[in-house]
């Protein structure tokens, strides 16, 4: 189980540790990927680049991007995730990494909860 | 900082095999599943996931980079918009 918070802009967020390092991630319900990676990351983690894919931004335009399948450690086991890496600070969780799991976000109590049913 | 880009798959190319598969092959009922282009080759692999695709490229003793497609959806991820 992982717990988070809802953050002082009302974005739930989790502490993750990643290439040794603790990271803020951001859940995003609006993203269907798994993964969008800081890239300082990108040689950090192990993974490999698959291919391109086509995405669609909130601003309705469309961006091609490499994707990659790296071993990222989620809720204490190893993913074999779907991967972009993008000039941004934070990590996206995407709903495709919370397919096992139940998400609980209380914002009125602030708190976030990630578990597997 | 830069991020590493490929330009080795050729995504224009592998839209054009992809519409050519498409009225080539039923995929009515296959909508949500992922479909893998190779340009070079012209294959094309269909599983669940990525992860699925990638492996049946690979146990076909491949590894070329794939255009990937959402089947039945004109993106294949729908983005937080943080770009």
């Amino acid at each position: 189980m992982i717990d988070g918070t809802v953050s002082e802009e009302g974005v739930p967020v989790i502490a993750l540790e990643v290439g040794g390092e603790k990271w803020i991630a951001i859940i995003d319900t609006g993203f269907n990927g798994a993964l969008e990676l800081p890239a300082g990351l990108q040689g950090r983690l192990a993974g490999r680049f698959v291919g391109r894919v086509v995405s669609q931004l909130a601003s309705g335009h469309e961006i091609e991007e490499d994707l990659y399948l790296v071993e990222f450690l989620f809720d204490g086991e190893m993913q074999h995730a779907e991967a972009m890496f993008a000039p941004v600070e934070e990590i996206l969780i995407g709903t495709r990494l919370l397919k096992q799991h139940r998400l609980i976000v209380d914002f009125r109590q602030r708190t976030v909860t990630i578990e597997q049913p | 900082m830069s991020v590493t880009n490929h330009s080795d798959v050729d995504t224009i190319a592998a839209r054009k095999i992809w519409a050519e598969f498409q009225t080539q092959h039923d995929m009515s009922g296959r909508e949500g599943q992922t479909a893998g282009i190779d340009p070079v080759s012209q294959r094309v692999w269909i599983g669940d996931t990525v992860q699925q695709v990638v492996g049946l490229r690979d146990a076909e003793g491949c590894d070329a980079p794939l255009f990937f497609v959402r089947i039945g959806s004109p993106t294949y991820y729908r983005n937080g918009g943080r770009r």
